[in-house]
């Protein structure tokens, strides 16, 4: 169905190529996952299976790629486009229309079909996407999950061969991720498409895929064939192009490691149930040791934010935030999950000031955050938007480091403050490229320079919106190391996050939100393990939260092993010295997905 | 369920709108626009079920720089200079022709307001992108171009929001004060622009790979079409204009003139 033959292309503004001599196969009906780091290839990949690249985006495009027999070079896009669907990210972000059921006509329309045919195929993409019902809706009244699915139904309208999707899922909150996989897999397993699926989220998506294709950080070939192969045998290989490997195929090489036995190379989640009960002695010794995650007990320290029944809506609007009371202490890591619409980032902007809360409701430090200057406010508590474009305000990376500390528009730095600057940058990895132009980094530099640029200042507190979003692996394991870092120096922190890894990794305090009201509020292990809770706020277990559940119910006791140093823990046979609980150190090293 | 001018054919009820602006154009006292601005307030009601409070609170905060606008033209007009004065207002003489004048702009500029959007609140934005190109032959690529730009205009204005509240985080009004228009207006331009231009990058791509352009032609799954009660409600519109300029010329109110 796809064969490329030493595919290559250079961007004309670089130097080195995103993608060279890359040649493979899939055959018809193959589910095929794509990984590999950021700046791999992987997006300029899918965009030459549709033609568009070469022939709608410049570069230098060499070797041969046909997609069901039509030169992806040679044969019109309009053509291609009847036989590859190509589904991005961001769902709002390729709509252009208002209407579902103008989205989905809207490739029908373009390849001239009879307009009394139209209706019926609109029936019966939004069919295929579990939509029905849905076509007289507006595109901006559905969730993220609900447009991603219309999005795929504009595709299946033209009845594609072929289906590729770019990260289908990294926009979306966990129910709706969970929706679209389900569907994938559907889709997946009826055959009838070749589905290239590029996706970070391995542990949710391996269960159905039939093989991989690995991208080398330099865009060449790295790997291609069977994912068993690709995660147990070559994953020395796969670590090394910055790719990382499922969760729980994390938890059986690190079992294995320290002695365990264990058989067969599992990836799913019956699989490795399986493969964990077949090995002599695990899930006695697993049963054995005491609960990992137990509550930790509340501390004598200050309590930095007091949320007292905070109610919250915007101007014209239904109330976002009802009724929210807690505490953050000082030197904690809170953690705030909940579906689309919660009030997450509400609530987040409503604890740093961004937004002033209603007199009497948030308190810092004791006093009514309402009475506190701008001035006052930014010193105490920073906050790093979702976007770290939107926070630029100079131009040069050392510029917007010096903007921060200034104290007036065109003041010099102190030597002090200067040695400030350098040390920052020095710290985020950003010191070679102080002089650059803060538009001209990668994603993840722009990330770590919109928190370098609010650390520096060393507030207190440090509130994040989604620092992971739009990551790949590797860019936010380095960012979440250096929270860590901080966090361990005594900053108070809050981030909220739409991956439940990273919650459950690293939270002390996990906040759920579900349609305003505060549902949880807690360590993560309680809220994981309360099956009924996850459901309500339309949330979804980590993966490794499952694998313990699903072991729990063999045992018949509630385990509760939430991180892969949990699991290592209880299973023993590591010596103590390496492994360091959840509440004295987060973990630091796995299982981020972006 | 939906109104008469809901269900009016969105190209004929531009040109209608226009013959409206068209008619505003020709007349010089305060009279005429003001009896318009009264029938959009009832056109508006009976006919497209926009209520007056709708046309008011759009009106009220728009009739401030009206005001202005009445002011100035009331109080430095140079048929000042050559009339009697009417009464004086400190140093500045003020004449019945300058009143007269500075009233009718007034009038006329909140009539087209009110009449424009009452087109807007009973147009449907997909229905009128449709119709440009089904009854003014608008090129499919300019429309669905036009389309995409108003979808994005609520995402910038949010985007625009955000911005500012992550500079205010930055400590950026606390130092900058009011002065510093250009850095602020850069500060803004240049996210909102590299945004701006990878979004319209990526639905330009993910457009094309539905086909976009295939053909010169592309078939539509419904068609805006012109009935002829279409063309009675432009009539009706055209002739209720004129009606109004005559009736209150003869009566002595409105003054027509062209090109005066």
């Amino acid at each position: 169905m796809i064969a490329a033959s030493h595919l290559g292309f250079r961007y004309p503004e670089r130097r080195l190529p995103a993608l060279r001599d890359l040649s493979f196969s899939v055959r018809a009906g193959e589910s095929v996952l794509v990984l590999g780091s950021s700046g791999s290839g992987k997006s300029t990949l899918a965009l030459c299976l549709d033609g568009l690249i070469p022939q709608l985006v410049e570069g230098e495009f060499s070797g041969e790629l046909t997609v069901a027999g039509l030169s992806t070079s040679a044969r019109p896009v309009s053509l291609l486009a009847q036989k590859v669907g190509l589904v991005f990210q961001d769902p709002e972000a390729q709509f252009c229309t208002l209407s579902v059921q103008d989205e989905v006509a809207f490739g029908l329309e373009n390849l001239r079909t009879a307009p009394e045919l139209i209706d019926g195929k609109i029936e019966a993409a939004l069919a295929r996407v579990g939509l029905a019902g849905f076509r007289e809706r507006r595109l901006d009244a559905l969730s993220g999950g609900e447009q991603q699915r219309v999005a795929l139904a504009s595709v299946l309208a033209l009845e594609p061969e072929v289906l590729v999707l770019d990260e289908p899922s990294a926009n979306l909150d966990p129910a709706g991720t969970r929706g679209l996989f389900a569907l994938l897999g559907q889709l997946a397993a009826r055959g009838e498409h070749t589905l290239l699926v590029i996706e970070h989220k391995l542990d949710e998506i391996i269960a159905w895929v039939e093989s991989v294709l690995v991208l080398a950080p330099d865009g060449s070939l790295l790997f291609r064939g069977d994912p068993r192969e690709a995660f147990y045998e070559r994953a020395e290989l796969l670590a090394e192009a910055g790719v990382w490997r499922p969760q729980r195929v994390a938890v059986v090489q690190g079992l294995r490691e320290r002695g365990w036995a264990i058989p067969e190379s599992p990836l799913s989640l019956a699989e490795t149930v399986a493969a964990l009960r077949a090995t002599p002695g695990l899930l006695a010794q697993l049963g054995a040791a005491p609960p990992a995650s137990a509550p930790s007990p509340p501390g004598p320290e200050e309590v930095l934010l007091a949320v007292r029944d905070l109610s919250f809506s915007y101007p014209k609007g239904a109330e976002v935030l009802s009724a929210v009371s807690f505490e953050i202490r000082a030197g904690e890591f809170t953690v705030i999950v909940g579906a689309n619409g919660a009030g997450k980032s509400t609530l987040a902007s409503l604890l740093s000031g961004v937004r002033r809360p209603p007199r009497g409701t948030v308190y810092l430090r004791g006093s009514d955050m309402r009475t506190l200057s701008d001035a006052a406010l930014t010193a105490q508590v920073g906050h790093v938007f979702q976007n770290p474009e939107h926070q630029l305000v100079a131009d040069s990376v050392h510029g917007e480091l010096a903007y921060s500390l200034a104290r007036s528009k065109h003041g010099r730095l102190t030597v002090e403050q200067e040695a400030t600057v350098t040390s920052t940058l020095q710290r985020f990895g950003l010191e070679r490229l102080a002089e650059a132009n803060p538009y001209t980094l990668s994603q993840g530099q722009k990330r770590r320079l919109s928190v370098a640029a609010m650390l520096v200042r060393a507030q207190p507190v440090l509130v994040l919106d989604e620092p992971t979003f739009g990551q790949d692996y590797d860019q936010a394991l380095k960012l979440m190391d250096l929270l860590a870092d901080l966090w361990r120096q005594g900053s108070t922190i809050v981030v909220v996050t739409h991956d439940m890894n990273l919650a459950a990794q690293y939270a002390q305090q996990l906040l759920v939100l579900d349609r305003g009201e505060l549902l949880f509020c807690g360590p993560p292990g309680e809220f994981f393990a309360a099956e009924e809770l996850v459901d309500r706020a339309s949330l979804a277990r980590p993966p490794l939260a499952q694998l313990s559940a699903a072991l729990s119910a063999e045992q018949g006791r509630d385990l509760r092993l939430l991180t892969l140093n949990d699991f290592f823990a209880a299973a023993g046979l590591a010596s103590e010295s390496q492994i360091q609980r959840l509440t004295d150190m987060p973990e630091r090293c796995h299982g981020v997905g972006p | 369920m939906s109104s008469y001018l809901q269900r009016r054919n969105p190209a004929l009820k531009l040109a209608a709108l226009l013959v409206v602006f068209f008619a505003l154009t020709l007349v010089f006292d305060p009279a005429t626009p003001a009896a318009f601005l009264l029938i959009a307030f009832v056109a508006g009601r009976a006919l497209g079920g926009v209520t007056p409070r709708q046309i008011l609170r759009v009106l009220l905060p728009f009739s401030v720089a009206v005001l202005g606008i009445f002011l100035a033209n009331a109080l430095f007009n140079r048929l000042n200079g050559s009339s009697p004065a009417l009464f004086y207002a400190g140093p500045l003489k003020v004449t019945a022709p300058a009143l007269t004048a500075a009233a009718s702009l007034s009038f006329r500029v909140l009539a087209f307001a009110a009449f424009s959007l009452v087109f807007v609140k009973t147009t449907d934005a997909s229905d009128l992108i449709l119709s440009l190109v089904h009854q003014c032959h608008l090129h499919y690529r300019l429309a669905y171009g036009t389309l995409v730009g108003y979808r994005m205009l609520p995402l910038l204005q949010g985007e625009y929001e955000t911005i500012r509240a992550a500079h205010r985080v930055r400590g950026v009004q606390e130092r900058e004060g009011r002065f510093a228009t250009w850095g602020r207006v850069r500060r803004y331009a240049v996210p909102l622009l590299a945004g701006s231009v990878r979004r319209a990058n990526r639905v330009a791509l993910a457009m094309d790979a539905r086909a976009f352009g295939a053909f010169p032609q592309r078939s539509y799954r419904r068609r805006m079409v012109v009935t002829a009660r279409d063309w009675w409600f432009l009539a009706g519109v055209a002739a209720l204009a004129i009606a109004v300029i005559a009736l209150l010329n003869v009566v002595g109110l409105g003054r027509f003139g062209l090109g005066v």
